[in-house]
């Protein structure tokens, strides 16, 4: 009886102490390293008046990846919007730049951007009002901007390959339907995907992102945690092979879009087109093409960033390392072509 | 190469905790003597090899004078060895000091002395200091070299101390027949390192960055009154941790080896008193600074006022030991000064008087304020900024209050619950003693009380209880140093 008493003691101070260890881990990491705190990185929300996707207005965040990729901080202004100017200045004569988290410069500084960047070579002010929306809600953004004041015709219009390019017609009916149907309680999924469990803590766990940073920056580890699958390497590119239906939708949402603006489409390749599967690079590399065409035949300007970046020899070396977005030098290229390709009339202030 | 750098952690550590297992136990503990004293002269030369012939020099004239004073009991050695050791220390430490101070009352300029302070210098001096006083009053073994080389040098504590006696470690490194290993030791020991490192990668660096934002702003103006109080508060605790986190990576790395260094740091800001911080505070310099300037000056022997002379002398000279630098001296002072009116107070307080649960706690928040202003002093680079922190403590500012972010409080609460509330490694471990106490405490058993062997089911609940929040804060600290990588924090006693 005592022994089995002790053993009942030891077990309840093991799950005690553990408890209180991995409490205070949490909260040690969040004061020894603040940047890792989830608190302080950088979260978008769905503004419920406008249905826009912006960040929090007024608010200085950080975006840091547990790659060592990145750290730099996102100031969003008074409008949710990442840009030191304000919308509300926006005048006729300004380029608007818009799209996902490219165009937004998802882990580079505001000044690196290729909105900025586009600013000092053509000496016109460019209002980025990219958030990490899709096409549907780059409309809304443009929307969103002229509501606060902006006065916009000249749009670039970053399409990422990767999931721009979608059925939005398909995508709207499912959403009616859904709203028609009285929603059921789903069951609860007994299965917790390890993707899924691994995005939970990374945005809520500073000790988790310390613990995959720090792991991570230990290159032989690191290679044994992409074999055993822990670890997504760029090879794997889920998206960038849209089927036709897709890429008519698109291209007819952006026609939609043209007529309403003066449009440019900066066409961001899926980096599927130079890494993983040949199979997978090809039906990458055709739908590419026939997006492009589509566009085209449409008569949208399109300024296609994947021959400039395949002329350079070494297409990913404008990805980060260890993310599929753009380092600076991708976005100095992208600015250094939209700057070349702007009709006169689009490059001068009137 | 810092306690808390990964190349020391995952290399320098590792490697000669196995090079000195290896040895002694294939050869003998005398091998593993010279592994350790070689180990240790490369730590220091890992540093700047350009110094390491200082403290070569260092340690052979030390040694030499010291075997001469045994053979021949002549003031004229010790004198040349103080001389010797005063002049190095003065030379390195204090001539850009002198020469700028006396450069700014002549109104001329001397010289542009540009001298690198050789890393530890000011703990390797005062230890031989010690020896070589120690030998000419007869209190002293002799040594042989081997194991002189290795008191000097030996690397848990070369560079920011405990400042050790000779007569605590040389008795250690003698016996051969020691057992320098066993489970529980090395469990202790690992446990002291994860502790110390925890203290300084989470603590201390996690809280300096709040210390050194007010203390920039206070260079520009005054700051408000909660930031001046958060900025000395996050000092008070940064310096603390730092040291506290030190010390305890020294006594567990020292424990690897078998060998137990001298208590330094006892939960300092539990003191009741200022008589009592220093009694907790950087023990070892406190032995010093008692036995080896404060009684020859004369102690108390000569009546009150000759005795707050030599008080205040001593602090002073203490304060100015850790660096070259008026602040230094002040704090110093202010600390003699603390030091006077304590013992004045005893003085007139009603012996047979014991203080209750309340009056212990007043004492504890005034002695506390007393040292967080003081620090102030210590922290700052100049008169200036001090004196505008401390106005904006006294809420003098002209912004008046500024904002308190919760956050913040939530930081500093948690640090008084620590440094007010929660033991310390050595009472966690009292049953190994992993340090050797300071003697003559009125009970005899050093300053930690009598040493409690609990009934074996108790220690293992114990350890059951403290093995995985030991594994946490060790992980953490791990973590945190591989993923700083080559931003690892220096020490602030490094500079001393």
């Amino acid at each position: 009886m005592m022994a089995v008493r002790l053993v009942l003691i030891r077990f309840m101070l093991i799950v005690a102490a553990s408890t209180l260890a991995i409490f205070m881990s949490e909260y040690s990491v969040r004061l020894a390293v603040p940047k890792y705190d989830p608190a302080g990185h950088i979260a978008f929300f769905v503004d419920p008046a406008t249905g826009v996707l912006l960040g929090k207005p007024n608010s200085k965040t950080r975006q840091i990846k547990n790659s060592g990729d990145y750290d730099v901080e996102v100031i969003f202004n008074r409008h949710g919007l990442r840009d030191k100017r304000d919308i509300a200045n926006g005048r006729v004569e300004d380029l608007y730049v818009v799209g996902d988290s490219f165009a937004f410069g998802w882990g580079v500084k505001e000044t690196e951007r290729f909105s900025s960047v586009l600013e000092k070579l053509t000496g016109r002010e460019v209002y980025n009002i990219a958030t990490t929306a899709n096409l549907d809600g780059y409309e809304r953004l443009l929307t969103y901007s002229a509501e606060q004041g902006a006065e916009i015709r000249d749009v670039v219009m970053a399409i990422n390959m990767i999931d721009d390019v979608r059925d939005y017609d398909a995508i709207l009916k499912t959403k009616k339907i859904a709203r028609q149907i009285p929603q059921s309680t789903p069951e609860p999924s007994v299965a917790i995907s390890l993707q899924a469990m691994k995005q939970f803590l990374l945005t809520n766990s500073a000790l988790y992102f310390l613990a995959t940073s720090a792991i991570g920056s230990i290159d032989v580890v690191r290679r044994v945690l992409v074999r055993l699958g822990f670890v997504k390497t760029l090879n794997d590119v889920n998206g960038g092979r849209p089927r036709d239906a897709e890429i008519r939708t698109t291209a007819n949402r952006i026609l939609a879009l043209s007529q309403k603006y003066n449009l440019t489409v900066l066409l961001i390749p899926s980096r599927g087109l130079w890494v993983g599967g040949h199979e997978a690079a090809a039906a990458a590399a055709a739908a590419h093409a026939t997006f492009s065409d589509e566009l085209h035949r449409l008569g949208i300007t399109v300024i296609d960033m994947r021959p400039v970046m395949e002329a350079t020899g070494n297409p990913m070396a404008f990805h980060f390392q260890h993310d599929g977005h753009w380092r600076p030098r991708g976005h100095s290229l992208a600015a250094e072509v939209i700057a070349d390709k702007l009709t006169p009339r689009q490059r001068l202030p009137e | 190469m810092l306690f808390s750098s990964p190349e020391f952690l995952f290399l320098f550590l590792p490697a000669t905790f196995l090079g000195f297992a290896l040895v002694s136990a294939t050869v003998s503990l005398r091998a593993g003597t010279f592994f350790l004293s070689a180990a240790s002269l490369f730590f220091y030369g890992y540093w700047d090899a350009s110094l390491l012939p200082l403290i070569v020099l260092s340690i052979l004239v030390n040694f030499g004078l010291g075997k001469a004073l045994f053979s021949n009991h002549s003031k004229a050695i010790l004198v040349v060895g103080l001389c010797f050791n005063l002049g190095l220390l003065g030379y390195f430490k204090y001539a850009g000091f002198f020469v700028e101070n006396v450069e700014k009352v002549l109104g001329v300029e001397i010289a542009d002395l540009n001298i690198v302070l050789p890393l530890a210098i000011s703990f390797f001096t005062f230890q031989q200091v010690a020896y070589l006083v120690d030998v000419y009053k007869r209190r002293a073994i002799e040594p042989d070299f081997l194991n002189y080389c290795l008191f000097v040098s030996f690397f848990p504590q070369l560079i920011s101390g405990p400042i050790v006696h000779h007569s605590e470690m040389m008795p250690q490194f003698r016996d051969v027949a020691r057992k320098w290993f066993s489970r529980e030791l090395f469990f202790v020991a690992i446990a002291f390192i994860a502790i110390g490192l925890y203290k300084k990668v989470v603590l201390a660096n996690g809280i300096a960055p709040m210390a050194d934002g007010v203390f920039l702003t206070a260079q520009a103006g005054v700051p408000g009154f909660w930031d001046a109080w958060k900025g000395a508060l996050a000092y008070t605790f940064q310096i603390y941790f730092d040291f506290s986190g030190y010390t305890d990576m020294a006594v567990g790395i020292a424990l690897l080896f078998g060998i137990r260094l001298p208590m330094n740091f006892n939960s300092p800001y539990k003191s009741a008193s200022i008589i009592e911080f220093w009694r907790r505070w950087h023990m070892t310099l406190s032995r010093f600074i008692r036995d080896y300037i404060y009684i020859p000056l004369g102690g108390n022997r000569a009546g009150n006022t000759r005795r707050y002379t030599n008080m205040m002398l001593a602090m002073l000279i203490g304060g100015l030991w850790h660096g070259a630098g008026w602040t230094f001296i002040v704090w110093g002072g202010l600390h003699g000064l603390y030091l006077i009116i304590n013992h004045s107070w005893r003085h007139f307080r009603p012996k047979s008087a014991r203080p209750g649960l309340l009056a212990t706690w007043c004492s504890r928040v005034i002695t506390f304020l007393a040292v967080v202003v003081a620090w102030v002093f210590f922290r700052a680079d100049d008169f200036g900024d001090a004196i505008r922190l401390l106005t904006g403590m006294a809420g003098l500012a002209d912004g008046g209050l500024s904002v308190v972010r919760m956050h913040d409080l939530l930081v500093l609460a948690v640090m008084f619950l620590i440094v007010w509330f929660t033991p310390n490694s050595y009472e966690m471990f009292r049953s190994v003693r992993p340090v050797l106490e300071p003697k003559g405490a009125p009970d005899g058993d050093g300053v930690l009380g009598p040493a409690v062997t609990p009934s074996r089911p108790l220690l293992h609940l114990k350890y059951y209880a403290l093995t995985p929040v030991l594994i946490a804060i060790g992980l953490v600290g791990l973590l945190v140093v591989i993923d700083g990588g080559e931003k690892s924090q220096n020490f602030i006693y490094m500079i001393f």
